[in-house]
């Protein structure tokens, strides 16, 4: 009866008397062994038992709500020049050695000209001096500054005199300053994301107009 | 393509028109329209010389100057606008350039420097313009009121140099007119000075057609014969198809005065000349006396065909004919576009 000392509720002491007061007198000793057996159902695992572990999603902000928050929002007035500065000469740095401009020979010699355009073309605007040299509209001419951002289809700059402005790229011919060179690129034919442009080919003719 | 057309371009569509009754004033309302003539034909009937105060008034003082490579940032140096531009009239084109394929550019006495850009060009200027026919744009900057001199002048020092025609009528009565070339002179640029060119033609003819009795386009015809000194009776008709105009009441008189004036015109010139044609005509006494004035306009510049169009550079051909009578004045006007 060692076994059955453990069980305490009433439920269960009420069987086990009932047991043993109306099981014949040859089953009493088998009382113990049969309450000992298991059966094997309870072996197996219930669907309510296993708490699932939830998985931590990571929440990406859509491109709705970075907007909503002021992503792509720049102010006017927030931005100032003397900030920016650090980050050009970072710039200038980072084309003149991606360019390897210390060792540019003559401009147009086609066995470089190719790997020079499309390293340009796949190289990062932020942080360059640019100025607006002709556009369709007239306004954006003359508009020069270091580029803080830079979307699909336009260019943010801060200019001297700290003011922000938007300049989209399609209809304009943007001059990029590096060190004392001057490179001259249209808009329209960097109307691709940033992260796009390192990655995706470039179209084999681009007509150089307006 | 086997046989391609490349000869049938239809002709320069030319408009005439004919205005009556009017008066002094509305005749040099009518000169005073477009600012840059080339030459101007006087008639007058039945004289044998052109009286001597008419030519004077086309000679004297009428002077114009040619400043040659000119930059056009000069017009806007508030010297200049305060000296030339607020105290009197300024008359100014860019000579010999082609308003179809160059750039070209003019100054107006209402103080507008008016530019003609090529497409491109203008994209690079920066400032607001408007659209031309033939990939063209044309910007006025108004100099009496100048705003934003720095951009202005970035955006004119973008353009090439030009050489000018220049004539100045000062407001105050004793101030020379050649001082605009002086000032020009000052600053090293090569001025030269021109004077009318005159030509005089006395026809020989047997009858002056009077307007009050024959169409009027005929009359300036047969005045357009006798400046060239052409055959008025023509005896075969296959050169020339030319038939003298039907007048029931003509003058009778077999004398008559043209001179040719050439040179860079304007408008000032022409209303005082004006002037002294309608005294002239008032004083004579034949019935039916007429003289007439023709003027032609600078074949590249900036023209207005009337009040309601536009005032635009055009290759143009336009001649507007005066005819001074004792009761009112007539005009006829002619004109083309070269090109369509």
């Amino acid at each position: 009866m060692s076994g059955l000392e453990k069980i305490t509720d009433n439920a269960s002491v009420s069987v086990i008397k009932f047991l043993q007061a109306n099981v014949p007198k040859s089953d009493l000793v088998n009382i113990e062994k049969e309450l000992k057996k298991d059966f094997l159902l309870a072996k197996k695992k219930s669907k309510g038992q296993k708490v699932k572990k939830k998985r931590k999603k990571s929440r990406i902000l859509t491109r709705k709500e970075k907007k909503a928050l002021g992503f792509y929002a720049i102010p006017r007035d927030s931005v100032k020049y003397s900030e920016v500065v650090p980050l050009n000469q970072i710039w200038s740095d980072y084309i003149s050695q991606m360019l390897e401009l210390e060792k540019l020979g003559p401009v147009g010699t086609n066995k470089n000209w190719e790997q020079f355009t499309q390293t340009i073309y796949k190289a990062d605007f932020h942080g360059s001096m640019m100025q607006v040299v002709r556009s369709k509209c007239p306004s954006y001419v003359g508009k020069k500054g270091i580029c803080i951002m830079d979307t699909k289809n336009t260019f943010k700059i801060v200019s001297i005199d700290n003011l922000v402005t938007t300049i989209p790229k399609k209809d304009s011919v943007f001059e990029l300053y590096v060190k004392d060179i001057k490179i001259c690129v249209f808009g329209k034919h960097l109307c691709v994301r940033p992260a796009e442009r390192s990655t995706k080919k470039v179209k084999s003719y681009l007509h150089p107009d307006l | 393509m086997l046989c391609p057309e490349i000869w049938d371009f239809p002709s320069p569509k030319v408009v005439c028109s004919n205005k009556k009754c009017l008066t002094l004033n509305s005749v040099s309302k009518i000169v005073e329209l477009n600012n840059f003539y080339r030459n101007v034909i006087i008639t007058c009937p039945d004289e044998l010389h052109t009286p001597r105060f008419i030519e004077d008034s086309l000679l004297d003082d009428s002077d114009y100057y040619e400043v040659a490579n000119c930059p056009l940032t000069e017009f806007i140096d508030p010297v200049f606008i305060q000296k030339f531009i607020k105290t009197g009239k300024l008359y100014c084109l860019t000579a010999n350039t082609n308003c179809m394929i160059q750039n070209c550019a003019a100054l107006t006495p209402d103080g507008i420097l008016t530019l003609h850009i090529l497409e491109s060009t203008y994209q690079t200027l920066g400032i607001e313009g408007t659209k031309r026919p033939h990939k063209f744009y044309q910007i006025e900057i108004p100099l009496k009121d100048l705003k934003n001199i720095s951009r202005v002048k970035t955006a004119l020092e973008k353009l090439k140099l030009f050489d000018f025609n220049i004539s100045w009528v000062p407001e105050i009565e004793n101030v020379c007119p050649s001082s605009i070339a002086k000032y020009f002179c000052n600053k090293n640029y090569k001025v030269s000075s021109h004077s009318m060119s005159i030509e005089r033609v006395a026809p020989v003819i047997k009858e002056v057609p009077t307007i009050h009795n024959s169409d009027i386009d005929e009359v300036v015809e047969w005045i357009g014969m006798l400046a060239h000194d052409a055959n008025l009776t023509p005896t075969e008709s296959y050169v020339s198809t030319y038939a003298e105009p039907e007048c029931s009441t003509p003058i009778k008189t077999s004398r008559i005065s043209i001179i040719i004036v050439k040179g860079f015109l304007t408008p000032n010139i022409l209303i005082n000349t004006s002037k002294l044609l309608e005294d002239y005509v008032k004083s004579r006494d034949f019935k039916h006396y007429w003289a007439c004035l023709s003027v032609q306009s600078i074949e590249e510049s900036l023209w207005q065909w009337n009040t309601s169009s536009p005032r635009i550079f055009q290759s143009q051909n336009a001649s507007c004919n005066i005819f001074f009578t004792q009761e009112s004045h007539s005009v006829y006007t002619v004109g083309q576009l070269k090109y369509t």
